[in-house]
């Protein structure tokens, strides 16, 4: 559990105990974490502050704008930047509507931390590897 | 004025004329026999005259007197004759009385010896206009009964073709009043027959019977549109309430792993020394917490499944699948499980199994089911999991050495909330809806399920996965797939 790499991870949930909780789960990892607590913030300061974060942990059905919305306007200021889906939303149609919008990965609510910072790093490496 | 009077007036007209030509019928009968006797009266008057000539040649008075007398009387019986009968009749009794001294001068002559010839030539002119009197009142009479024969024909003529006319106006009248309308009757019901509901029919101005037909269609139609206004209302409720069901199963299933989601996850990371060391006893209790919120996790997951089902909302999404990373996947979901009590996990799996056209979440949902159940009820051994191609598909097969299943208790297997007390051990862990719902999945994925079992010895369950999925048309219906759920499953005890 040493501190190892520096990337900057957006965190966008509006429920404030999973921010919490990826974020705990990240920062033991040794990630730096930025949140915002609904699409609107996450809108608003993802685009400002798009040059300082590495990847993205998107819910899906957030107040104000929805995550598809939040997902289009970061990936229009960083089209690479790569998206992790942390979603309660499970259904088969669901998931593969993730992936058509774009994401990287999909993670169902609740996760195994384990298994979402498996995703984290095979997304963070797939990517610097592109 | 209504059809049923105009028919009850045509057909009074109409009895009408037939009593009128059989009364006329009567009345002839009778005078033509009443005609007949005096034509007949007046033919005796003809002959009697006859014989009074025959009488006078011969000098007969002693019976000239008699059948003068018998004359009289005839002449008597036909009074009442036309006035031209009459004429000639009055005139022979008038000639009567010179015609009887005629013939008693004639008879006295020949008693006195004296030449008697200019009397008989006297009387037999006079017996000759006697006979020529009858002779021109029998023709009378003839030429009366022939009138009264041809006006009584001209009357039943007249009858008749009154009777005649009435019925055939009276027909033309029900054409006019009645079928001309009926093609009017027929669009309406077209109309109606094309999903029109509401058409109404219009005749005009028409007989009561025909308004209120008219009336009766109109408010059948209308009756009729209002039922499927009201069918399409409840069509659409319904639709609306399919809706809301499933909206509601999505929303449940978000809103219950939602809070899972925190619990799980600060469990475990707390357990993981994140937030500080642990005492093994707090560590111990974590594992409680994070065991029975997974626990929760799987209960939410197969009563939200179970929901589905029922509801008519589980689908399958068939893609082509290759069979051994799928199997792969579930014995490592199952490793850790088999690993913590203790079991040994073997997988053969062959190289030459065919790729399936189904849906790989489904297959693995059962088989991790079938692995899952296999690590609760087995305390020592190993659990197998055997795929083998078979005929038209793949099986796959998770033996385990646990504590099998009764004879008695395998038709329970698939039945939801049941769970087995295998031999007295403990009542395990779960909801009894495992096995139901992977009948149910199996169903859907054309999948058969086969078990065999031995108490003490071990259970196999076995999958048989078809190369091909069916399709939604080859599919039965759920009440179907319901009712066949015991047949499509073979239950075989070793």
């Amino acid at each position: 559990m040493s501190p190892r790499t520096k990337e900057r991870i957006l965190i966008v949930d509006d429920d404030p105990d999973v921010v919490t909780l990826v974020t705990d789960l990240l920062a033991a990892q040794g990630y730096e974490t930025l949140a915002a607590r609904d699409g609107l913030e996450a809108i608003l300061d993802g685009t400002a502050r798009a040059e300082r974060f590495d990847l993205v942990i998107l819910d899906i059905m957030m107040p104000y704008a929805e995550g598809i919305g939040v997902l289009n306007a970061l990936k229009a200021v960083r089209p690479d930047v790569p998206v992790i889906m942390l979603t309660a939303k499970t259904a088969p149609e669901d998931v593969e509507r993730g992936y058509a919008w774009g994401c990287d990965a999909y993670v169902t609510k609740p996760f195994e931390p384990a298994f979402l910072l498996g995703e984290v790093e095979r997304v963070l490496r797939a990517n610097v590897g592109a | 004025v209504t059809i049923r009077r105009r028919l009850q007036m045509s057909l009074a007209a109409i009895a009408l004329c037939a009593c009128g030509i059989a009364l006329s019928s009567l009345l002839q009968s009778r005078e033509l026999e009443a005609g007949a006797r005096e034509v007949n009266l007046s033919g005796s008057l003809r002959m009697r005259a006859y014989r009074l000539a025959i009488l006078a040649a011969r000098d007969a008075e002693d019976r000239i007197e008699p059948e003068l007398a018998r004359y009289r009387e005839t002449i008597g019986a036909l009074e009442g004759t036309p006035p031209d009968v009459r004429a000639e009749l009055g005139a022979a009794s008038a000639l009567l009385p010179r015609f009887a001294e005629e013939v008693h001068a004639l008879a006295r002559a020949v008693r006195e010896e004296r030449n008697a010839r200019r009397e008989s030539e006297a009387a037999f002119a006079d017996a000759v206009l006697l006979q020529e009197h009858a002779d021109r009142a029998t023709a009378g009479l003839e030429r009366a009964a022939a009138t009264a024969a041809s006006r009584y024909r001209a009357r039943e003529l007249a009858l008749f073709l009154v009777a005649t006319a009435v019925a055939t106006i009276s027909v033309r009248e029900m054409r006019r009043v009645v079928l001309r309308r009926l093609p009017v009757l027929e669009d309406g019901l077209h109309e109606l027959a094309h999903g029109h509901l509401g058409a109404e029919v219009h005749f005009g101005r028409a007989p009561e019977e025909v308004l209120r037909l008219e009336a009766a269609f109109n408010v059948m139609s209308r009756e009729l549109e209002r039922a499927r206004a009201t069918i399409l209302e409840h069509e659409a409720a319904l639709v609306r309430a399919d809706r809301l069901k499933s909206e509601f199963l999505a929303n449940m299933s978000h809103e219950l792993r939602t809070p899972l989601t925190s619990v799980i996850g600060f469990a475990d990371l707390l357990r993981r020394g994140i937030y500080g060391p642990l005492e093994p006893r707090q560590e111990e209790r974590l594992d409680a917490i994070l065991r029975n919120a997974r626990h929760l996790l799987g209960l939410i997951g197969d009563v939200l499944d179970l929901a589905k089902i029922e509801a008519g909302k589980l689908d399958a999404r068939p893609a082509l699948v290759a069979p051994a990373p799928l199997l792969a996947e579930v014995a490592a979901t199952l490793k850790p499980l088999a690993e913590a009590k203790g079991l040994l996990l073997e997988t053969s799996v062959p190289d030459d199994l065919p790729v399936l056209e189904t849906d790989a979440a489904r297959v693995h949902q059962i088989l991790l089911n079938f692995g899952s159940n296999a690590v609760k009820f087995t305390e020592q051994g190993t659990v197998r999991i055997r795929a083998a191609r078979e005929a038209g598909g793949v099986r796959v097969e998770v033996e385990d050495t646990g504590v099998g299943i009764a004879a008695g208790e395998l038709p329970r297997l698939f039945r939801r909330f049941e769970q087995l007390d295998g031999s007295g051990t403990r009542r395990q862990g779960g909801a009894g809806l495992g096995l139901h719902i992977s009948k149910r999945l199996a169903d859907l994925l054309g999948a058969r399920i086969e078990v065999r079992s031995e108490p003490g010895r071990g259970s196999a369950f076995a999958l048989v996965i078809p190369e091909r999925m069916p399709t939604k048309e080859e599919e039965p219906c759920l009440l179907e797939r319901k009712s066949a759920s015991s047949s499509s499953t073979t239950i075989r005890m070793s």
